[in-house]
């Protein structure tokens, strides 16, 4: 175990059982890979659909069990609960009980981590003024639109104050005020000593904030660049993924 | 301990008050309202029996709504939440499965009890707005109704970890309902259909004995009857067996 790494992936694969009539179909979504995630790093996660984001995404967070290889979080296992009480997780185009307010959605996550009302209060204050719902606490959350419900999706996956923070499409839908919005977040998280992990279909925008960025084809990593490639490379990190991918 | 049943009561008081706050929630309690003061008109026609009229129309009532609450919230209680992907950001936490699971189904029973005991308010203020207070066997027969609600919802939660739908998951539960309440007749002629010992009426075995829990039928006759206690033990044993096998699922299902 690489002490410096938050995550490890080790010969991981991932197979899907599609259920058909009679028998179910295979799909491997993700094949042998194996790379690391280094502390306080924000790594992106770039390829086509069904290139496998999702699903290495959710083997991090624990809501998916390895066929092959193996996954360590923090240095355990991810479905053991100390990891998952370190690790915060926005799904893409996250959904909340449309009759609650935000702070009621929050603090009830909050308590799913394991925070008690005395740490969850403080914790929740804090983190709807760091995401900017604060001036929308007395709004319910079926008011909302899509960029404050994905700000309050990034709220949920911090307000416990998580080492790893896993982000699924973050800037999906989002205006172009959002999205800068949403990457000085994201920027913020990394000062702090955070490592964050995050998918995009959204080329620029790994590019703006990504420290190093996986590419990804067919459920293998097809290749790895750290941000000082495509900075000072022509055509930038879109060049590099069209030669990783074609 | 600690770490089975926390989780498990935040899931279950937060399941509950969406259950509250949920307008079908809302639904059948105004339907309830109806139906139980247009009972009055039963009462009316009964004449000389018009207690009797009240209680058993009102009583079947509030089971009936309480049935139908229970079998739609039992059925969509975690589908609802696959399908929302909310389900997501409960297991990237660390909240076992088992814990999810009582969680959502103490919600269920909860809110059964609420609109059980709602219904019941409203009832009660019939009876007594006729001159009938209702009495010590009137709540008995209700607490009955109750268990009956508990095992039916720990019985759809179980079909709705395998079935393809929630709607699916519903119309079993309500054939289990039906089935349930000619639970004798159905293992006997199953018996005698198939054979003793055969498969067929092993499976007739396996659908619960409502007629167990029909205290309100026995309302009528005044001090025959006592509440039957074994009936605790066997819905006890129903739950029991119901989240051992939906958790056996769930924890199986990857989302």
């Amino acid at each position: 175990m690489n002490r410096a790494a938050a995550v490890e992936f080790e010969r991981t694969g991932k197979t899907y059982y599609l259920p058909r009539l009679g028998r179910s179909q295979p799909l491997e979504a993700v094949k042998d890979v194996s790379f690391g995630i280094r502390r306080g790093e924000i790594l992106g996660l770039l390829g086509l659909n069904g290139a496998g984001k999702t699903t290495l995404m959710k083997l991090m967070a624990g809501l998916l069990s390895p066929t092959s290889g193996s996954v360590r979080v923090l240095g355990s296992d991810p479905r053991d609960p100390e990891s998952r009480r370190r690790t915060g997780f926005l799904p893409e185009l996250p959904y909340f009980y449309p009759r609650y307010r935000p702070a009621e959605a929050l603090a009830y996550y909050a308590s799913l981590s394991g925070m008690d009302r005395a740490a969850a209060a403080p914790a929740v204050s804090s983190v709807m003024e760091k995401v900017g719902l604060a001036p929308h606490a007395a709004k319910r959350i079926s008011e909302f639109s899509k960029g404050m419900m994905q700000r309050l999706g990034l709220a949920q996956a911090l307000v416990h104050g998580p080492d790893l923070v896993i982000l699924d499409e973050p800037a999906s839908g989002l205006d172009p005020i959002a999205i800068h919005d949403m990457r000085v977040l994201i920027t913020g998280l990394r000062e702090e000593g955070r490592t964050v992990v995050l998918s995009s279909h959204s080329i620029s925008e790994l590019e703006k904030v990504a420290d190093r960025v996986i590419m990804l084809s067919r459920g293998s990593v097809v290749s790895c660049v750290e941000s000082g490639a495509w900075r000072g490379t022509e055509g930038g990190l879109e060049k590099l993924f069209m030669e990783a991918v074609r | 301990m600690k770490a089975f049943f926390s989780p498990a009561l935040r899931v279950a008081s937060h399941s509950l008050r969406l259950h509250l706050r949920d307008r079908f929630f809302g639904l059948f309690l105004l339907f309830s309202l109806l139906l139980i003061y247009s009972s009055l008109l039963v009462g009316v026609m009964a004449v000389y029996q018009e207690r009797r009229a009240l209680v058993d129309f009102g009583l079947a009532l509030m089971e009936l709504m309480g049935l139908a609450f229970c079998v739609y919230a039992s059925a969509t209680a975690v589908s609802s939440e696959v399908e929302t992907k909310t389900i997501y950001l409960v297991f990237s936490r660390p909240v076992p499965r088992h814990s999810y699971l009582l969680g959502k189904m103490l919600a269920v029973f909860g809110a059964a009890a609420v609109l059980l005991a709602a219904t019941a308010l409203m009832h009660s203020s019939l009876l007594l707005l006729r001159g009938h207070a209702p009495d010590g066997p009137y709540f008995a027969a209700l607490a009955y109704s109750w268990l009956k609600l508990t095992i039916i919802s720990s019985l759809v939660f179980t079909v709705s970890m395998f079935s393809t739908s929630s709607l699916s998951s519903m119309v079993i539960g309500f054939i289990l309902w039906m089935l349930g309440h000619f639970a004798p007749e159905t293992v006997l002629m199953a018996a005698q259909a198939a054979g003793e010992g055969s498969l067929l009426e092993l499976l007739a075995r396996l659908i619960p004995n409502f007629q167990l829990f029909n205290f309100k039928d026995a309302l009528d006759v005044r001090g025959a009857a006592a509440p039957p206690l074994a009936a605790l033990p066997y819905a006890a044993a129903w739950w029991t067996g119901s989240y051992g096998f939906a958790w056996a699922l769930l924890r199986r299902k990857e989302f």
